[in-house]
């Protein structure tokens, strides 16, 4: 019974994080993702962290291969020269925050002294961990020709 | 974020003057003093509640403390609608909040809202507070 209730629990975390990622990149940059059940192996060397705290503890990561993030960057900007490191963890960071937002808002019991961090970025052999967590989610989501992660946790 | 923003506000009016651009709170109020100075009026004022140094709700408090921008609307941008310092940025004097991710043509009616209903100076300029 207990395992059954874990089950839809992760089901329903699995849906709705789906849904925010779809609405983030469609609203914010008119891209459709997608997720992948069986996704490529590509080294993920930039990654964005924004951690919640307070009722909830929990962590959101974001991870892409450098040249998506610059892509994906690119396109957020509506520049053909913004690929420069800061402006793409800006972006990140961003990216990350809004679904770190939505993510907060489905919660329950996340109430309002729950507080989301300000992103932080890491590249390569640096890229973010998630600690022990009770529940814990890894997505991997396909964008145009390309693939990036996202991982949750909820200590 | 920025650039995103200035971005739809230039495609639904391309004669918009001027966007000031602060990528912190403590920049946001030098912009505003620099206004002041120059006698620059400002129409709106969008201000992210997330920035690091100093936050959205700092960078509001001393606004008002400063009297800076008196009048002007302040519409908080955040992806956090919970966020305690939200409610208390709208007790400060925020008049909106813009919840991200956002359309354009949400950001666009959102500025239209503050701006056509004329509480705000004459001028053409806007303003925008973001860590980002």
């Amino acid at each position: 019974m207990a395992d059954r209730r874990e089950d839809e629990s992760d089901e329903r975390l699995t849906e709705q994080i789906d849904v925010i990622v779809a609405d983030v990149f469609h609203m914010m940059l008119q891209m459709d993702c997608g997720a992948m059940v069986d996704p490529p192996l590509v080294p993920m060397d930039v990654s964005a962290k924004v951690e919640l705290s307070g009722t909830i503890d929990a962590q959101c990561v974001i991870e892409f291969p450098t040249e998506t993030a610059r892509k994906l960057t690119i396109a957020f900007m509506g520049r053909e020269d913004a690929w420069e490191d800061v402006i793409v963890d800006d972006v990140l960071g961003e990216l990350c925050n809004m679904i770190a937002g939505g993510w907060k808002s489905q919660m329950k019991g996340s109430d309002s002294a729950s507080r989301l961090s300000l992103p932080i970025i890491t590249r390569g052999a640096e890229r973010h961990t998630l600690d022990a967590a009770t529940l814990e989610l890894r997505r991997a989501y396909a964008l145009d020709d390309s693939v990036f992660r996202i991982n949750l946790a909820i200590l | 974020m920025r650039n995103i923003i200035e971005g739809a506000l230039r495609q639904a009016d391309p004669d918009m003057d001027e966007a000031f651009h602060a990528a912190g709170g403590g920049e946001a109020l030098a912009v505003l003093d620099r206004c002041t100075v120059e006698h620059q009026l400002i129409d709106l004022i969008l201000c992210d509640l997330h920035m690091p140094k100093m936050n959205g709700l700092a960078f509001l408090q001393e606004k008002c403390r400063r009297n800076l921008a008196p009048g002007v609307p302040v519409v908080m941008v955040t992806a956090d609608d919970c966020d305690p310092q939200l409610l208390e940025a709208l007790s400060v004097g925020a008049l909106g909040v813009l919840s991200k991710p956002f359309t354009q043509n949400q950001i666009q009616t959102c500025v239209a809202s503050f701006i056509l209903a004329d509480c705000a100076p004459s001028g053409r300029e806007g303003f925008q507070g973001n860590g980002r």
